[in-house]
């Protein structure tokens, strides 16, 4: 298993998960002896006709998130709880 | 606990949602045809508990069945899960309790049942409907019937007792001219067998004929084409043994030197006079049609020259090779009259499509002339900045057989469609007239669309939206009024208290 592969908890997926969407390496956990070439590289999140699958031979299309969707990620992490709720919510 | 991190999505367009839905007048853009009366059903699936293993297939996912009515241009929408003794026993759970495609020996001991391997089906490929009912169908069990209005799972059906094998195709053919429905199933007797079984079932629910053939080697007899004359089946590439199923691994592997077989099966026949024609490694997983011409068959499929699914492994430990596994409309000629094995393969034109095609299918068995099908036109433009990379299948087209035309309707810089469906205008109406329909991801907006297409100009008539992204389809039907028995008056009744 290659030394870039990661273990993301739940938190830090959705901390996360717009920029890092789903090419990033992960570590297989659980994996039997499966099929073959996947076990030199590592496995990557992948989309292929609409349908979510985890590729191991390097083949895979990497799926990536809409920028759009994460567009005031930066802005809304730059402000405190309450900076966000008083500009947003006029609390 | 319910956790999605080493799933296959755990964020974004695909990740699972799990819910179901309901819509009760739904928001449109455009104008829905006033004489389209009936329901555009989608069967698909996602998972509800994560796979237990990161190199299952998107087809191990739970089923799902969703509904846009139509009727007097409204639209009212619904959404549940189909309730397989799989669904059911993973709920009870609360967690994954199966393992990996169509492999009972990767099952949880306690739903292991290797003598009934269709208890673990998922119900999650295609609907059917027929003699009135609704089903939602997958290739590795039998049908699951389901109320059209409620979209509740009424259960397993088999015909009274008169189907009798362990499977149901998820795509059976009904015969325009007779109306009755052609089904089949392989792997009819268990796990690896070579049996397939083929029915006649009349509009009244009853069997007319089974006709049982053994086939070449066990594979994906995922579709089929049928004739006035002969039922048609292609043998290809994916291979299974228990041996393999013993081993862990998913149900299917390709095998790339694995040659392609077409079995023709008179439909007058009892199974003993099948003829099966040899030909060159190949995938045809779906197909167009079929018809007599003379002592000659044509069949039209998409045909690729290897694995479409990068998620089924290729037997030889290889890497999966994407440009083998791109479809083109292709023609096949059988000469009956021959005494030969070969077959004649013409591709009609080289642009890769989608493999889901459709026709208008009031000619199915009959001479036809157009196609309809999902393309990734690369000279229309896709914003990769707000719908991210994923293929957009962005283009819905009709391919007309004979001249070689190509029409085609774009849905949007940001979408990506899934698979069209024909409906004709009228009953009595000429082949090609009529709407395309369909649903598309709308990938910067985060929802589900459906779109409304004139058939002949491939322009939009209206599109339909969802305020959330609906569970990914694999097969969709339209349905009308006068197939399955639609209320009137889907609004329910309120019971609760008013103030005076």
């Amino acid at each position: 298993m290659s030394n870039s592969t990661l273990i993301l908890n739940r938190r830090q997926w959705l901390a996360g998960a717009g920029t890092l969407a789903s090419g990033l390496p992960f570590r297989v956990l659980g994996t039997t002896d499966v099929e073959t070439t996947a076990q030199l590289l590592p496995a990557q999140r992948s989309v292929h006709d609409g349908m979510a699958y985890v590729s191991f031979d390097g083949t895979g299309t990497p799926w990536q998130a809409p920028l759009d969707s994460n567009r005031t990620r930066d802005y809304v992490n730059s402000l405190s709880r309450e900076e966000y709720l008083r500009r947003h919510w006029q609390i | 606990m319910v956790d999605f991190t080493n799933g296959p999505a755990p964020a974004g367009f695909m990740s699972p949602q799990r819910f179901e839905a309901e819509i009760y007048d739904c928001e449109v853009e455009g104008t829905i045809p006033p004489d389209l009366n009936g329901a555009f059903i989608r069967v698909g699936g996602e998972w509800f508990y994560p796979p237990s293993r990161p190199d299952d297939s998107p087809f191990s996912t739970d089923g799902y069945i969703s509904s846009f009515r139509i009727k007097d241009g409204v639209v009212d929408f619904r959404a549940r899960w189909v309730q397989t003794p799989r669904f059911r026993n993973n709920l009870a759970a609360r967690k994954q309790l199966y393992g990996v495609y169509r492999n009972p020996f990767t099952h949880d001991p306690s739903v292991r049942d290797l003598d009934r391997p269709y208890l673990a089906t998922v119900a999650n490929t295609s609907p059917l409907a027929f003699g009135g009912k609704l089903f939602a169908l997958k290739e590795d069990a039998h049908p699951y019937e389901i109320d059209p209005n409620t979209l509740e799972t009424l259960g397993p059906w088999d015909f009274n007792g008169q189907y009798k094998a362990q499977t149901f195709s998820a795509h059976p053919k009904i015969d325009p001219v007779s109306g009755d429905l052609i089904c089949y199933g392989y792997e009819a007797t268990g796990l690896c067998t070579d049996d397939l079984w083929i029915y006649t079932i009349s509009p009244d629910g009853n069997v007319k004929s089974e006709v049982k053939v053994k086939v070449p080697y066990v594979s994906t007899l995922h579709d089929m084409v049928l004739t006035q004359k002969y039922f048609i089946f292609p043998v290809y590439g994916y291979v299974t043994s228990m041996e393999r199923l013993r081993d862990g691994h998913l149900h299917w592997a390709f095998d790339r030197n694995a040659p392609t077989y077409w079995g023709f099966v008179p439909r007058d026949g009892d199974g003993s006079d099948v003829r099966w024609f040899r030909g060159p490694t190949s995938v045809v997983m779906h197909t167009t049609n079929a018809f007599d011409e003379g002592d000659k068959v044509i069949v039209d499929a998409p045909i690729s020259d290897g694995n479409p699914f990068p998620f089924f492994p290729q037997l030889d430990g290889g890497p999966w090779d994407p440009v083998a596994a791109r479809h083109t409309i292709r023609r096949l000629t059988f000469d009956m009259a021959a005494t030969g094995d070969s077959y004649t393969e013409q591709i009609m034109d080289p642009t890769d499509i989608v493999d889901l095609v459709r026709i208008d299918d009031r000619f199915n068995s009959l001479p036809y002339r157009y196609v309809y099908s999902g393309m990734a036109d690369p000279s229309q433009p896709f914003d990769r900045e707000r719908a991210g990379n994923n293929r957009a299948v962005n283009t819905y087209f009709r391919y007309d057989m004979e001249t070689g035309e190509w029409r085609k309707y774009f849905v949007g810089d940001v979408h990506s469609l899934q698979e069209v469906t024909f409906i004709p205008r009228r009953a009595d109406a000429p082949e090609g007239d009529g709407y395309l329909i369909g649903t598309a991801s709308n990938f910067a907006d985060m929802r589900t669309e459906l779109v409304i297409v004139d058939a002949q100009e491939m322009h939009e008539l209206a599109r339909v939206y969802l305020p959330f992204r609906n569970t990914p389809q694999v097969h969709a039907r339209w349905y009308g009024s006068n197939e399955l028995p639609f209320a009137d008056t889907p609004l329910p009744p309120y019971t609760g208290r008013r103030q005076a």
